[in-house]
């Protein structure tokens, strides 16, 4: 495993070097809109740390699904995806890997800026070390629903449209912008059961100090598996289903 | 040892691709795969690296299926697809060894040494750092075939290896492949719109046509095995030709200054016969020389494959 982390973490590094001024705007970006939820957004502290874990959740929720796709749909484009297929691993072990890491220059790149903007605005961003499992089992459903993603992208190659739905249903429907209560009542059913809804509430009864029952927590584990086990089961359809008529370039 | 495919289909929805292929593989064998565009090369080479799966019959890889060999038979494999599909353009040379070499599970001292060998070997180690972005299309070329190289393979699978490549880079090229695999005696299987390549490259070629092998055998017994074609240079009424020239299949007839010149194909039993009788009818012979044969020109005469189908891809 080790030998695809270097792999992959220095494809990643080289390339962020090669591309530097798209990643200086783009941390610019990020930058702009947390220091937007900090300083403009609400007055209130419990409102504004909803949207602060909120926002934060789906930031990283939108690296952890897009990762996938938009490698598989950048390789095929190029064409080295097959290259990639006639490897010793299996592709969904070097996607996790690479997803893995592309989270991890996320983390890196939103803890710059946490700390950027608590030195800018003198703001002590809230934080609570119990967010981080509950990060990290939402992420984890989250991922299944990559993997959904990557799985269309085997198929179609691009599917950015798509990749943009299910990033902005995440960024309204899941409590993290809107409460759940407030979304029309048929949504609000629906909402539920998105792997990121029970991520983001739980998350920020903790930031608010109140106490979290052990069935919630069962039941975003139940949920982000069960996100996991289909995204990984829908994958390895695809990949068949590409590997029995070829891998469609076309757009 | 090496390749035994049994029967081999592909069937697509509208199309079978491969149709009841069978044919083996010697390690160390150079063979290269022939066809029209669309005759089931791609499909073929795309099976034999598991990009693909067959509709039925068997693919045995030293005399293990293929469908039980999955990483271990990637690692004993390189594949260079074709054009400039194998690398990434924003990463030097080096780190594209690097970055393949360690999905092989090679450690980087490894990967250095095997890379600085094959560098030397293809004339790339100047211009390793630079980016492949930089590179020419030969550069690019040579890359992929070390990238292709890096795992020490057994078999390497070559599509389309000199494709856009200019006369000298080409041939500079072949001979590099030539030198290194016939040195580590490794299979190559390749595909190639171009037959002066495929000639110097390959001892055996496997004609496809619509799916269906149509030759599979050694490339210099082909060309040898042909009937010969002579050039004919005499003085005389050029119209005896088609009347005495029984046995001949005349390829071109033209009139150079008072000689007439023809080209002619035919064992040489049938071409003496054939200057005698010209010499009875009272013409002069100037000279009678053999061409050579080209496997470009055998292909054409027995399959009717129209040169530009082999020579250009769509």
């Amino acid at each position: 495993m080790i030998y695809y982390i270097r792999a992959e973490f220095n494809k990643y590094f080289n390339e962020i070097k090669c591309y530097y001024p798209d990643h200086i705007v783009s941390l610019v970006v990020t930058y702009i809109l947390f220091l937007g939820f900090f300083l403009g957004l609400s007055d209130n502290a419990f409102q504004k740390n909803n949207l602060y874990i909120g926002f934060t959740f789906w930031y990283f929720a939108s690296t952890v699904i897009s990762e996938g796709s938009i490698s598989v749909s950048y390789e095929k484009q190029t064409g080295t995806f097959e290259q990639l297929l006639i490897k010793p691993l299996n592709i969904l072990y070097l996607l996790s890997i690479r997803t893995i890491i592309w989270f991890g220059f996320t983390l890196l790149k939103v803890i710059v800026l946490f700390l950027i903007i608590s030195i800018s605005i003198q703001y002590v961003i809230p934080f609570d070390l119990k967010v981080i499992p509950i990060l990290i089992i939402t992420l984890f459903g989250l991922y299944g629903f990559g993997m959904l993603l990557s799985a269309s992208t085997l198929i179609f190659t691009k599917t950015a449209s798509f990749e943009s739905i299910i990033s902005y249903i995440l960024l309204f429907f899941t409590g993290g912008i809107i409460p759940i209560t407030q979304l029309p009542k048929g949504v609000a059913i629906v909402a539920q059961f998105l792997p990121l809804t029970k991520g983001v509430e739980i998350s920020q009864a903790l930031l608010a100090g109140i106490e979290i029952l052990p069935v919630d927590f069962m039941l975003l584990l139940i949920n982000s598996f069960i996100y996991f086990l289909i995204g990984m089961i829908v994958f390895k359809m695809c990949y068949k289903k590409s590997q029995e008529h070829g891998l469609n370039s076309e757009y | 040892m090496g390749y035994l495919v049994t029967n081999l289909s592909k069937d697509f929805k509208d199309k079978l691709a491969l149709h009841d292929v069978s044919f083996s593989i010697k390690d160390g064998e150079i063979i290269s795969i022939l066809g029209k565009n669309g005759a089931g090369k791609t499909t073929l080479i795309k099976i034999l690296t598991g990009l693909l799966n067959k509709t039925s019959g068997d693919v045995f890889y030293n005399d293990i299926n293929l469908i039980y060999l999955k990483s271990s038979y990637y690692k004993s494999i390189g594949v260079v697809l074709e054009g400039d599909r194998n690398t990434y353009w924003y990463l030097s040379g080096l780190e594209n060894i690097l970055y393949f070499g360690r999905l092989h599970k090679m450690n980087d001292s490894e990967i250095h040494g095997r890379a600085e060998k094959l560098l030397k070997h293809f004339s790339l180690y100047d211009d390793r750092k630079k980016k492949v972005s930089h590179y020419s299309r030969g550069m690019k070329q040579k890359l992929s075939i070390i990238i292709g190289l890096i795992n020490n393979p057994k078999v390497l699978f070559l599509d389309e290896p000199t494709l856009g490549l200019d006369v000298w880079s080409k041939n500079s090229l072949i001979e590099l492949i030539q030198s290194y695999v016939v040195s580590h005696n490794i299979t190559v299987i390749m595909t190639s719109h171009q037959l002066d390549i495929v000639e110097s490259l390959a001892k055996r070629v496997i004609l496809l046509d619509e799916g269906k092998i149509m030759y599979d055998g050694d490339i210099q017994k082909l060309i040898g095995n042909e009937d010969s074609i002579y050039e004919i240079v005499f003085y005389g009424d050029i119209s005896l030709v088609k009347k005495i020239g029984r046995g001949l299949r005349l390829i071109s007839q033209k009139k150079e200054e008072e000689a007439n010149c023809v080209r002619v194909e035919a064992d040489i039993e049938t071409i003496l016969n054939f200057s005698q009788t010209l010499i009875q009818e009272g013409c002069k012979i100037e000279g009678i020389n053999k061409v050579k044969r080209s496997l470009e020109q055998v292909i054409l005469n027995n399959w009717g494959v129209a040169e530009h189908d082999i020579l250009h891809k769509s």
